[in-house]
């Protein structure tokens, strides 16, 4: 080999930090040893491997937060391929956090259902670790390379039940949007490619795919009509995954079909995770920013808009909560809008995104330990005064849609104040508007899910036939284990409500 | 580059678009034209009448197949330019013995789940 070939070799060699992606590394491997255990125990077994799973995560996650909670470095790293940072350290830890719940979920609703089990846990773990490599990715071959890890893995979790008809159609119409969204960021990508590594312009790159170096390209061309066709593509493809408007078009029916932890799983894990991205993009984008600031708004305030009116009107549970997800995609993107102004508005996103995994959870949590055979049926007179005969998820369920909707004190009003506050000084006055008038809208149907849940519903009696009987009771199969990840998950919704302290100081120290 | 260097290519479009525009239109105003039936529209398969299904059906065991494939064909992949490079890498002293071995490890952890799983016994 040519020696200049092997010094560059070198140097990237002494980049190599592989102990700096040690969690994805254990994930991957944990994902593995899963696979192996299952071919060894016997079947009698086998319910051991998913608390294995969430044993194995529940140790990395107390590993990090406890002797690692900033990270190791900072910088790039993998000659470029990714970036340390303390943010994300703290996407790390958040999709650890989610994916446990994730587990959790998949344990309690494939109890009575006669399924592989084990492959669940191996690509959920899987997963996870892409998902955190791409919220690090600062480079777009490792962007798409974990964004398609982690896709791949979604659409067998999306069509898991495959006794069930929804779940099928969720996966197959989550595999078209999904190729689809991954070949306009794909063109995207190409584009941008092609614009900046053109050596007759000032600041092409042979590397042009590194985000410095395409940073550097545009900040010497922010005209260049390429590029901005390109950008655009790539935030497009990126506002598909975290179902903006008007890319939100696959979101109500993969959400209902899907099972209920990959439900929870597309809606908080998937969705940071394009966020993450996308904080990383504009940032790249930044000398583009009069395209990317007025479609970037508009697509916000379209989102809120569009999320709470389609919510207004479903009765479908996890429809609704998918709907709901779509305006909290919009808060978000205000946030993520601000943070080209304001700096710590990207603090405020991570806040917003830790107390919409808090709030989420609880509430999937309640979903999943409903007495219905496919959760794809859950409608709101499911819940039929739920409270009164399981007080305990009726609290759980008050306390994450509460969060939700951002009630004062739950954590969720924080972070939407958190967010109203960047617009505010930001001076994106027209957002902060529309965004009010979304909390406004989004407080019926939350409501409509409190009220369904505590108040007795209405059903049709006939004198000659027997009433219909009134859904089992729920919450038979709530274990200790249930609880207390329950509990977990409205604790950090109350506390992070009346105490940001830890949290907000940690995230500022990042 | 700029765009107005892509005009090649432009124009290799149009043209592949007008000749086939032109050829099709050709043949439908100056081709000739019989009677259309039945028999005249069917795939032509040596006159006998064409049966069964177009698409058959795959064994779905032939993703374990494909599977032990994949394995391999990347093992082999990443091998033989690895021993092409080795006495570079180590006299330049790069790590290259460690991360091919983590690499075979995780193969082999696929070939022991592949093979407990069944994936030789095909009667099965």
């Amino acid at each position: 080999m040519p020696t200049d070939t092997l010094n560059s070799l070198g140097e990237i060699a002494a980049t190599n930090t592989w102990g700096a992606i040690y969690p994805e590394m254990i994930l991957g491997c944990l994902a593995l040893f899963l696979l192996v255990l299952e071919v060894v125990l016997p079947k009698f077994a086998h319910g051991a491997i998913p608390r294995i799973a969430i044993l194995g995560q529940i140790l990395l996650l107390g590993y990090i937060v406890v002797f690692d909670p900033s990270g190791c470095c900072n910088g790039v790293a993998f000659g470029g391929m990714i970036e340390l940072s303390g943010t994300g350290q703290a996407l790390r830890i958040f999709f650890l956090l989610a994916s446990i719940f994730v587990s959790y979920l998949a344990m309690v609703s494939f109890e009575n259902k006669t399924l592989a089990r084990v492959e669940y846990f191996a690509i959920t773990l899987v997963v996870t670790g892409a998902l955190s490599l791409m919220a690090m990715a600062n480079h777009f071959v490792m962007l798409f390379v974990a964004l398609e890890t982690a896709t791949v893995g979604f659409y067998v979790l999306v069509s898991y039940f495959r006794q069930n008809v929804l779940s099928l159609e969720a996966g197959l119409k989550y595999l078209i949007m999904g190729a689809l969204s991954s070949a306009i960021l794909l063109f995207g990508i190409v584009l941008l490619y092609g614009a900046a590594s053109n050596p007759a312009l000032a600041g092409s790159s042979e590397d042009a795919m590194n985000f410095q170096n395409l940073r550097a390209f545009l900040e010497a061309n922010p005209t260049d009509s390429l590029a901005i066709i390109g950008m655009l593509l790539v935030i497009s493809g990126v506002a598909f995954k975290i179902g903006a408007f008007p890319f939100q078009i696959w979101i109500p029916d993969v959400y209902q079909g899907a099972p209920v932890s990959t439900t929870a799983f597309l809606a908080v894990s998937s969705k940071a995770a394009g966020f993450a991205v996308l904080l990383t993009l504009v940032k790249t984008f930044a000398p583009l920013s009069s395209v990317l600031v007025p479609v970037l708004t508009g697509i916000a305030a379209l989102t809120i808009l569009f999320g709470n009116f389609a919510a207004l009107t479903q009765r479908n549970l996890k429809r609704l909560i998918g709907l709901s997800g779509v305006s909290h995609a919009g808060f978000l993107l205000i946030g993520v809008i601000a943070a080209q102004a304001v700096p710590q508005a990207t603090n405020w996103v991570l806040f917003y995104l830790f107390a919409y995994l808090l709030g989420s959870m609880a509430v999937f949590a309640v979903f999943a330990h409903l007495p219905k055979v496919w959760d794809s049926d859950l409608e709101l007179d499911d819940l039929g005064d739920m409270a009164k005969r399981n007080g305990f998820l009726g609290i759980a369920l008050a306390i994450g849609i509460g969060s939700l909707a951002g009630i004062p004190p739950l954590a969720g009003f924080i972070g939407k104040f958190l967010i109203f506050v960047a617009a505010f000084k930001a001076e994106l006055y027209v957002l902060l508007g529309v965004g009010i008038v979304g909390v406004v809208i989004s407080i019926y149907y939350y409501f409509g899910v409190i009220k369904a849940a505590f108040f007795e519903v209405w059903r049709f009696t006939d004198e000659d036939e027997e009433a219909e009987a009134a859904p089992a009771l729920p919450g038979a199969t709530l274990t200790g284990l249930g609880k207390l990840t329950i509990v977990v998950a409205i604790a950090g919704s109350v506390v992070l409500g009346f105490f940001q302290g830890p949290l907000g100081s940690w995230l500022s120290g990042q | 580059m700029t765009v107005t260097d892509f005009v090649p290519v432009l124009i290799q479009i149009a043209l592949a678009a007008g000749l086939a525009g032109a050829i099709l239109t050709g043949s439908v105003l100056f081709g000739q034209r019989g009677s259309k039936n039945k028999i005249k529209n069917y795939a032509y398969e040596c006159g006998i009448k064409s049966d069964g299904k177009t698409s058959t059906r795959f064994s779905v065991k032939f993703y374990v197949t494909a599977m032990l494939f994949i394995l391999f064909d990347i093992e082999v992949l990443f091998l033989i330019p690895w021993v092409l490079v080795y006495r570079d890498f180590v006299a330049n002293s790069l790590p290259i013995l460690g991360p091919i071995l983590f690499f075979l490890g995780v193969l082999v952890v696929g070939l022991f789940y592949e093979l407990k799983k069944g994936a030789l016994e095909w009667e099965k």
